[in-house]
């Protein structure tokens, strides 16, 4: 069996993690949880969780900043 | 007194099966692969008109393939000239209420003839895609459906409302995901040739 040139994903750090999605999009999602990106780099569900994180904190500091 | 009539639809395990299945895909790609363990992936999707493509689960994927239904099934290889400009070359045929499972065989020989009308060298993946139907084929004149997942490149040159190139598009060229399908490639010959002469 040949060694597969697989990209070497895992030890990306969270900012790069967000980098890569902010930049080259989402693809598609596999029922695995993990997400293949536009560069085909698949992401973990973890590494997904770290970028959702991302997304519900932004979320929860702009409901945070509106006066009611 | 007269009888009361029931109210409501009847329970229908069909009209179920029809709903959940009705627009569903599978594909694969050879050149992507899960950086965790190295494997191939199949992704199964199901389309539902409020939530667009979802993947879906291992029970549903298993259901998906295990009934006969109608597929239309394509091989697609994405190329590469040197100079960068981009093509995909692909074979498709109809599998009217049959189990996909049941033509494995008909993959290894779509997949031959796909290689053969390129040179190997500027192919930088490969891979298979089948969508179902149920009642009457959708229309589909420039076979649009066997794009998803293409470069967006790949898929203007055959649909110009880029609303739908966004929505369709998948991972895009790059030196790894070419080196990668070679490698994987060079595996699935031997591999075959193994089974052949068995």
């Amino acid at each position: 069996m040949s060694q597969l040139a697989i990209p070497q994903d895992q030890d990306l750090t969270d900012g790069q993690i967000m980098a890569l999605v902010d930049v080259h999009g989402v693809a598609y999602f596999h029922s695995s949880g993990c997400v293949v990106l536009k560069n085909g780099t698949w992401l973990q569900p973890e590494q997904w969780q770290v970028h959702l994180d991302k997304m519900i904190n932004e979320c929860e500091t702009e409901n945070g900043s509106h006066d009611y | 007194m007269p009888k009361s009539r029931s109210r409501g639809k009847a329970n229908s395990n069909l009209a179920r099966d029809h709903k959940m299945f009705s627009t569903c895909h599978l594909f694969t790609w050879e050149g992507l692969l899960n950086a965790k363990d190295g494997e191939q992936y199949t992704t199964a999707q199901t389309y539902l008109r409020m939530g667009g493509w979802c993947p879906m689960g291992e029970y549903l994927a298993d259901q998906l393939i295990k009934r006969p239904r109608n597929w239309m099934i394509g091989v697609r290889a994405l190329c590469r000239a040197p100079d960068g400009t981009e093509w995909m070359e692909s074979q498709m045929f109809d599998l009217p209420s049959r189990r996909i499972g049941d033509i494995s065989d008909a993959y290894h020989e779509l997949r031959a003839a796909v290689l053969s009308a390129q040179q190997t060298r500027q192919v930088y993946d490969l891979g298979w895609i089948a969508q179902t139907w149920a009642g009457r084929k959708p229309e589909d004149h420039n076979e649009l459906w066997h794009y998803y997942y293409a470069p967006p490149g790949i898929i203007r040159q055959v649909c110009r409302d880029d609303a739908v190139i966004r929505r369709m598009a998948g991972p895009v060229y790059s030196e790894s995901r070419q080196a990668t399908w070679q490698l994987s490639n060079k595996d699935y010959l031997e591999q075959r040739a193994r089974e052949l002469a068995a």
